[in-house]
């Protein structure tokens, strides 16, 4: 679904990103992890075609998101870090100005079940800024889903939540998964890396260290000479050590 | 254009739109009036002293006295000249004794004493009141001796020649009436462009229209930081929509001049109920292209912010001086000649232009407005290129 190849971004003569080569594949959560500056973020803006690459190529369903940007973003719902919403206005008055900007109209019928199905019951004519942090949240996700994409690119999208939206919203990106939607996923949470995601990319300096699965990121400490006894202590190891004098994997 | 509908809803819902709305035209409405109070109630203290006590003098103390801008006081020479000192007065005028009889042999020189203190703002323009007060009555002298003269060669010995000089002056007195030395009109569709430029320093705002276009364009200013406030938030999820920034930003800023035009044409018609203003529709189109131009500008101001904060500044600032250098306040090219070169091109021009002209082919009008038009052309891609630029 998504193939990265070679792809690099720099900002004022600074590289911040790549190269890069990663390949998604339909119905895979992949959870970009590492720590901050890392180039979590310049990845999924530039998959979202908010930036455009200095170099590399990437493809979606077939489509170069650089030659064929209009054909791609329809393809796409976008979740980035900061809650994308007009305060002052209600859910109902954001879902349909957010439903003004894709090409396939939504009925308010469809759009009000689209807010039922990711939790919102009740809040559909409830001012924004009087919704919790949970909610805001859930709003951020139903506003991507509006124009139903296949690709899911979702920045941290339970950060500073409670743990009953951040369950609900997990559950939600389970399901599109198993619907079909390719998600990336990028989250500073152990649990919903080690419950959510089918494969991990560990970025640091712009590079990858690792992609693969949590099994094969255990196999792979092993034979660095590190054990771990859980998921949570690969994660960690993942994390902390530094893999820079090897040959990333791809 | 569902983008620009859902926005416009949203914007009329805001307590702030209206506030920005009704601002321009109740401050301009407001301070025009205390501006156009405070100007007809603004003298300036002159004091006469009488040397001659002549009926000619009588007459040039009431001439000055009719003049709407001076406040006439008399006084012998010794209070006149503590009164200067103390800065009561702004300057005093000695009418030199004989000044009738020198007056009647058609002399002007040396008949009035000017004294002025260095603290004096308005001694030339008092001067120049008093100089045109005295051409008059030279002018009436002298064409009352020549009559007299010519009567006398005609017709010698017959009647009394001091009821003929008296009939002559007052006669020529009366052809002053309504005053055409106070009163000199432009000349009005020259195709010299020597003589353009000679008209533009002389264009004067209506102070309602001047005070208009500075809380207009902040109004327009201070309209624009949704696209600094959206610009972390909304922005990003924008560009990877369907849709995509520049349609999103042209049909959010076409909502927002929508409600500015609105507020111009509500302006317009205040003005012209209260009749504040000259001219008519070509006024009110040029009033249009400046809240384009505004419009602009403030988006333009806008995308080359990251914080509210500064945005409000800067946009006060610029506001600020496009009043000052383009003369909303006061004309400001009667300061210094540079100054004038300089406010000819500012966007005010044009709406001094419109009220004085009227018509749209006059060249000062269209010229100004070409030049707006023109900028608001340049700056959209920019905004564009900026809004986007962000990002990569």
């Amino acid at each position: 679904m998504i193939n990265i190849s070679r792809l690099e971004k720099f900002y004022r003569k600074k590289k911040r990103l790549g190269p890069v080569n990663l390949h998604v594949d339909k119905g895979e959560i992949f959870g970009l992890l590492g720590p901050n500056g890392a180039g979590k973020s310049t990845l999924l803006s530039i998959l979202a075609t908010v930036s455009s690459p200095s170099a590399g190529k990437v493809i979606m369903k077939g489509k170069d998101i650089t030659e064929e940007t209009k054909a791609v973003r329809p393809l796409i719902g976008y979740v980035p870090q900061d809650i994308a919403l007009w305060e002052e206005m209600t859910v109902k008055e954001n879902m349909l100005f957010w439903g003004k900007m894709v090409k396939r109209k939504k009925s308010e019928e469809q759009l009000e079940n689209l807010c039922q199905a990711v939790q919102l019951h009740g809040k559909w004519d409830e001012k924004v800024s009087r919704l919790s942090g949970g909610m805001k949240r859930k709003l951020n996700l139903a506003v991507s889903l509006i124009h139903d994409p296949e690709i899911l690119l979702l920045d941290e999208p339970t950060v500073g939540i409670d743990l009953q939206s951040k369950f609900e919203i997990n559950e939600l990106i389970q399901k599109l998964a198993r619907d079909g939607k390719t998600i990336i996923y990028i989250t500073h949470d152990i649990n919903e890396i080690t419950q959510l995601c089918t494969r991990i990319g560990v970025l640091k300096n712009g590079i990858f260290l690792f992609t693969g699965t949590l099994a094969e990121a255990g196999a792979r400490l092993q034979q660095h000479g590190y054990t771990a006894k859980n998921e949570t202590e690969i994660i960690f190891h993942l994390l902390k050590q530094d893999y820079s004098d090897h040959e990333p994997t791809f | 254009m569902g983008i620009y509908y859902e926005k416009w809803k949203q914007l009329m819902r805001k307590p702030v739109t209206w506030l920005l709305f009704l601002m321009p035209i109740a401050a301009s409405v407001g301070f025009g009036m205390l501006f156009t109070k405070q100007q007809t109630e603004l003298t300036i203290p002159i004091v006469i002293v009488d040397e001659d006590q002549s009926s000619t003098s009588d007459a040039v103390i009431q001439g000055l006295k009719s003049q709407t801008g001076l406040t006439v006081k008399e006084m012998p020479a010794s209070a006149a000249k503590k009164q200067l000192l103390q800065g009561e007065v702004d300057s005093v005028f000695i009418i030199k004794k004989h000044f009738q009889t020198e007056l009647r042999k058609g002399k002007r020189d040396g008949l009035i004493e000017l004294w002025t203190s260095p603290s004096s703002v308005a001694a030339g323009i008092v001067r120049e009141i008093a100089a045109s007060e005295i051409i008059k009555q030279t002018s009436a002298a002298k064409a009352a001796n020549k009559v007299v003269s010519l009567y006398k060669q005609k017709y010698e010995d017959q009647g009394e020649r001091s009821e003929i000089w008296q009939q002559a002056y007052d006669y020529t007195m009366d052809q002053w009436q309504p005053e055409p030395l106070m009163t000199i009109q432009y000349k009005i569709g020259s195709d010299k462009r020597q003589d353009t430029n000679k008209e533009k320093a002389t264009l004067l705002f209506s102070p309602y229209l001047g005070l208009w276009s500075f809380f207009t364009m902040l109004s327009c200013f201070i309209f624009s930081d949704w696209a600094v406030k959206e610009r972390w938030t909304i922005f990003p999820r924008i560009r990877a929509s369907s849709i995509g920034l520049p349609a999103y930003l042209s049909q959010c800023a076409a909502a927002h001049l929508i409600i500015q035009l609105i507020q111009a044409g509500f302006a317009f018609v205040v003005f012209r109920y209260l009749n504040v203003i000259n001219g008519g529709i070509v006024v009110f189109s040029v009033m249009a292209v400046f809240v384009l131009f505004s419009t602009v500008i403030g988006l333009l101001l806008a995308v080359f912010h990251t914080h509210a904060g500064p945005f409000y500044l800067t946009a006060l600032s610029t506001a600020l001086l496009f009043a000052l250098f383009g003369g909303s306040f006061f004309p400001a090219g009667e300061l210094f000649s540079f100054i004038q070169k300089l406010s000819e091109m500012f966007p005010q021009t044009a709406l001094a232009a419109a009220e004085n002209k009227d018509r749209l082919t006059d060249p000062l009008v269209w010229e100004s407005v070409f030049a707006m038009a023109a900028v608001v052309l340049i700056s959209w891609p920019l905004i564009v290129w900026k809004a986007g630029r962000e990002y990569d």
